[in-house]
């Protein structure tokens, strides 16, 4: 079993046994999306909520609708479509309460909403969120189980 | 969607020098100011001036997940944006045990260590704000102890929106020994850099 890390901007595809996993999203989001029958799983790491209109994406990992669109394609090609993906969720935080100015104002909660809206356009079901607060997060995502284990650095452990 | 915005973010060679030599400036009088506030010598060297890849940053901490303290410094003016000065958890307890000696408990060691944050970005910014001639003011500190690339995920976002890079300055404190207390990174975001910029084309232009 092999521990694959997804940076910021990245997005993976890996097989059971092995794990994907991200280290320390604030208002980063992880989507993880799981097609269970056909062993597969994915994970984005995605920074901000939406790509520029008409611009070339080097990095579809980086945002919301790009990530789960480029997700949901590769898996088309692998012949798993959207009713069999199930996705959890996790991230989203205001590290500083409010207190930042200019586009990295809120961008956490924006991140959830346009995470929820690209998964939702794409058909995809919602089974799980950990989102919001204050505390950055450490996930683990089983590609056996689908299980999506969240950790912060005070030591709260949830899993999805 | 986020509107296209001239970037500033990616400076040439020579801007590089030229910012390097007004970050001087500024981190000298932060060091002073910081000597001045703990009645220490601190020394601030003349900053590395850094330009990555964003997912590369969290690298100069040991890693997303690293533990670390940022000081969260908002400005308005004539520009608005934040600076995010970051600290390595490795380091902070030294740093602390030459500038707060006498602060034990917890709620006092994050107040002071705020405060040093504050000391050490709002002398940056007014040492800025003078040389380029635009009004900046800083606004109150916030203090964030987490995990680093959770801290660092706003001001990556803000960054991101414009750039796959960034321009960050290394600041590496030095006590009254001389040795080295702790090296911090200093993230200025699109308007910090922006500042940075039209304060050494002016310190050049008058030289």
């Amino acid at each position: 079993m092999r521990s694959i890390i997804v940076g910021i901007a990245e997005l993976k595809f890996a097989e059971p046994p092995d794990k994907l996993v991200t280290y320390g999203l604030g208002s980063c989001i992880a989507i993880t999306l799981h097609a269970g029958e056909a062993a597969l799983g994915s994970m984005a790491h995605i920074l901000l909520p939406m790509a520029h209109t008409g611009k070339e994406n080097a990095s579809p990992g980086k945002f919301a609708d790009s990530a789960v669109t480029a997700m949901v394609r590769e898996m088309g090609e692998r012949e798993i479509g959207p009713s069999d993906l199930i996705a959890k969720i996790a991230g989203g935080a205001d590290m500083f309460a409010g207190q930042f100015k200019g586009t990295g104002r809120r961008i956490g909660e924006r991140n959830i909403l346009a995470v929820r809206k690209a998964l939702s356009d794409n058909g995809i079901g919602l089974a799980a969120e950990d989102v919001g607060g204050t505390a950055g997060r450490t996930v683990e995502f089983d590609t056996q189980t689908g299980v999506l284990t969240v950790r912060t650095l005070r030591g709260n452990v949830v899993e999805l | 969607m986020i509107e296209d915005r001239p970037t500033a973010l990616l400076l040439t060679g020579e801007q590089v020098a030229a910012v390097a030599e007004v970050a001087a400036i500024a981190a000298a009088q932060a060091g002073s100011a910081l000597s001045r506030l703990s009645s220490i010598h601190v020394r601030i060297a003349d900053p590395e001036i850094v330009s990555k890849k964003i997912r590369e940053i969290p690298g100069l901490f040991g890693g997303l997940d690293a533990p670390a303290m940022g000081v969260l410094v908002p400005f308005q003016g004539d520009m608005e944006g934040n600076a995010l000065l970051l600290f390595p958890e490795k380091g902070i307890s030294e740093l602390e045990a030459v500038l707060l000696p006498s602060a034990e408990e917890d709620d006092l060691r994050r107040s002071a260590f705020t405060e040093v944050g504050n000391i050490l970005t709002g002398t940056l910014l007014t040492v800025l704000s003078s040389l380029s001639e635009k009004v900046v003011v800083s606004l109150p500190p916030f203090l964030v102890q987490d995990m680093a690339g959770a801290i660092l995920d706003s001001m990556l976002a803000e960054i991101g929106a414009f750039s796959d890079e960034v321009t960050v300055l290394v600041l590496e404190l030095t006590g009254p020994e001389g040795g080295s207390l702790v090296r911090s990174v200093l993230i200025p975001g699109q308007a910090g850099i922006e500042l940075l910029l039209e304060a050494a084309g002016r310190l050049r232009a008058g030289s």
